[in-house]
């Protein structure tokens, strides 16, 4: 019983090897999330508040589509709302799951268009870019710490002032989430493998100590032999086969060559006293 | 056991040896998938979004203009009045140029036209920013003062020129700038990143408010030390040399006759109203800048006749050399003030003024 259990404990540690490492791979939580927005007529601006840029940390990657080119501004805070008090736009106001950015349409009877809009004195910052225009996260939140510190400050984003503001914004963030069976799963399955191990080498040599000590008996004891014309004590006879085994286990009755005195059983009388070889242990066991 | 049983016998075994292992096959198979799908369904789950941070709650106002923006705008103005000046085009000034300054460029190229020498008369601020004065005042309209230098030489005297934002889709512009006062001890300001608050015309704290101090110097100009008896207000070379100036001019129409027998010289100067602004300085005051207009007029007395020899910038204006009546110039001035606190005390002192000859007529 010793072996086919210790079989089954390395399979089972192996089995837990395994689902730790799938935790860790293909069972692991996603190493980032994108929250985003489609807008679908978001007016000639849209405004993503202070904060909406870390809601899932301080790293990341802002995307924003447009029809054109997308400029992004920056400037104190109130300045953009000041700027665009009497003009219809959209405030990306958080992220109302992991996926999703909440939004907020404001002034919706006001103007839907801005003249020039990247040439105002209220602006601290403008970059233009092909769309998508990629913001990282990291270097946005350097720079509000930097020479002239701004944090948390609103981000302004228009395209040409006719135009929406943008088609579509999207804010990936990194996750460090793990599963955390993941050391359990490595622990355990490797606790019950060396186990499983430690019994099968312990199975294997018992096993050995057994087939040493059969060994001495049958080759030190005349009880052994069979005398003719009677059976074998429990000791089954393969007709015609040539017992494998240990030479020693083999004993031939009759003098000469065995092989070539010992007749076909096939056709022997099983109850005639001719001259038959007999299995030792090990065949008895197969 | 017989030997004819043993066929029978290993089949048997081998039967007995398959099963087993099937189902144990199928029992470990299956349990690994169960633990799998638990496994997986252990996945833990983030959190739900939170409020976008808000950072810790500003403690003193910011300056609502950067350095970068000074640097941006004051080159234009100088671009803009280069311009303008090159194409005798007041439209060109636009839109960093406004109010007053607009008006007084737009009558000097008129002057210009008639006598080209008034075109070395017109002051051009510099590009280059010596000292940006920035406010923490976020509502409109917003001011803000550079100190910058002046456009002729780099050792030049630099101009306080006066920025203001009308509204938050205007663009800053100035109305006017006024040339340091030389040899004048000047306030000290707040640091560009630490900003100042605007004053306007009635603000307190101040040994007068801004409108009373304008008030005061635009008396003084006119009718000279006698109109402020409590000495309010200080000594300054803009004062000195227009004062100066109406002497000699007084002196040389009544030469040879009585005082004022032959003619009068008076120059009244007013506050033209809408453009004000100021900033606090360090030390509680501020410094606040204005436009003052002013009228000189030569009243000629019945009978007399007032007569150049020769032609001047101003008789090539007017386009004769002789008057019977009365012989006008009418000028706008550009000043800067520093008026210490109240708690500080002192004089009102006047740190700057550009002025421009805006008319000349005479009968």
């Amino acid at each position: 019983m010793q072996r086919p259990l210790a079989v089954l404990l390395i399979l089972i540690g192996i089995v837990g090897l395994v689902l730790g490492r799938l935790g860790e791979t293909t069972w692991a939580p996603e190493t980032e999330t994108t929250a985003s927005v489609t807008l679908d007529d978001p007016g000639s601006a849209v405004v993503i508040d202070p904060g909406v840029l870390y809601v899932g940390g301080e790293e990341g990657q802002v995307v924003i589509e447009g029809a054109s080119d997308v400029s992004v501004i920056t400037a104190a805070n109130g300045d953009i709302d000041a700027y665009l008090e009497d003009v219809r736009y959209t405030r990306i106001t958080g992220a109302s799951d992991w996926t999703t950015l909440s939004t907020q349409e404001v002034n919706p009877e006001g103007a839907a268009e801005l003249v020039d809009p990247t040439s105002s004195d209220l602006w601290r910052s403008v970059e233009t870019a092909p769309s998508p225009f990629t913001i990282e996260i990291e270097e946005f939140r350097a720079a509000e710490n930097g020479e002239t510190p701004q944090p948390y400050r609103s981000l302004l984003i228009v395209t040409d002032g006719t135009a929406p503001g943008a088609d579509k914004v999207s804010i990936t963030w990194p996750v460090e989430a793990e599963n955390e069976w993941v050391p359990f799963a490595y622990a355990g399955g490797a606790a019950i493998a060396v186990i499983g191990l430690v019994l099968l080498v312990v199975s294997i040599g018992g096993r050995r100590r057994d087939e040493d000590e059969d060994s001495s008996i049958e080759g030190g004891e005349p009880g052994g032999l069979t005398e003719p014309g009677e059976p074998g004590p429990a000791a089954p006879v393969l007709p015609g086969a040539v017992a494998g085994g240990s030479a020693a286990a083999v004993t031939t009755v009759s003098g000469g060559s065995p092989a070539a005195d010992a007749p076909s059983t096939e056709d022997e009388d099983p109850d005639s006293a001719g001259p038959v070889r007999l299995l030792g242990d090990d065949e008895e066991r197969r | 056991m017989t030997r004819h049983d043993l066929p029978h016998i290993a089949l048997k075994e081998t039967t007995m040896n398959s099963r087993p292992v099937g189902r144990r096959g199928l029992f470990l198979g299956a349990g690994s998938l169960v633990a799998s799908g638990l496994l997986a369904a252990c996945t833990t789950e983030p959190a739900p979004p939170e409020a976008p941070p808000t950072g810790a709650p500003a403690g003193d106002p910011t300056p609502v203009q950067t350095v970068e923006q000074f640097a941006t705008i004051v080159p234009e103005i100088n671009a803009a009045v280069v311009a303008a000046d090159e194409a005798r085009d007041a439209a060109q000034l636009a839109p960093r140029v406004s109010g007053s300054a607009v008006e007084f460029r737009t009558a000097a190229y008129a002057m210009i036209a008639k006598a080209e020498e008034w075109a070395e008369d017109l002051k051009v601020p510099g590009t280059e920013l010596i000292v940006p004065m920035t406010s923490v005042t976020a509502e409109f309209p917003r001011v803000a003062i550079a100190l910058v230098q002046d456009s002729v030489a780099e050792d030049g005297v630099p101009y306080f020129m006066a920025l203001q934002q009308a509204d938050a889709k205007s663009s800053y512009s100035s109305w006017g700038w006024a040339q340091q006062a030389v040899g004048i001890e000047m306030p000290v300001v707040a640091n560009e990143q630490i900003g100042a608050e605007q004053v306007t015309a009635d603000s307190e704290g101040l040994v007068m408010t801004p409108a009373e101090a304008l008030a005061l110097y635009a008396t003084v100009l006119t009718d000279g030390d006698a109109a402020d008896p409590e000495d309010l207000l200080a000594a300054n070379p803009f004062q000195t040399g227009t004062h100066e100036r109406i002497q000699t001019e007084r002196s040389e129409l009544n030469a040879g006759v009585e005082w004022n027998e032959a003619a009068t010289v008076r120059e009244i100067y007013t506050v033209r109203d809408g453009e004000l602004l100021g900033l606090r300085t360090d030390d509680g005051g501020a410094i606040v800048m204005g436009t003052l207009m002013s009228t000189r007029k030569v009243s000629i007395k019945d009978g007399a006749t007032m007569r150049y020899a020769e032609d001047n910038k101003y008789t090539k204006v007017i386009g004769k050399k002789e008057f019977t009546t009365e012989y006008i110039r009418e000028y706008g001035t550009h000043v800067a003030l520093y008026i210490p606190s109240q708690d500080a005390g002192g004089q009102v002192q006047p740190i700057g003024a550009t002025q421009t000859a805006l008319n000349a007529r005479g009968s």
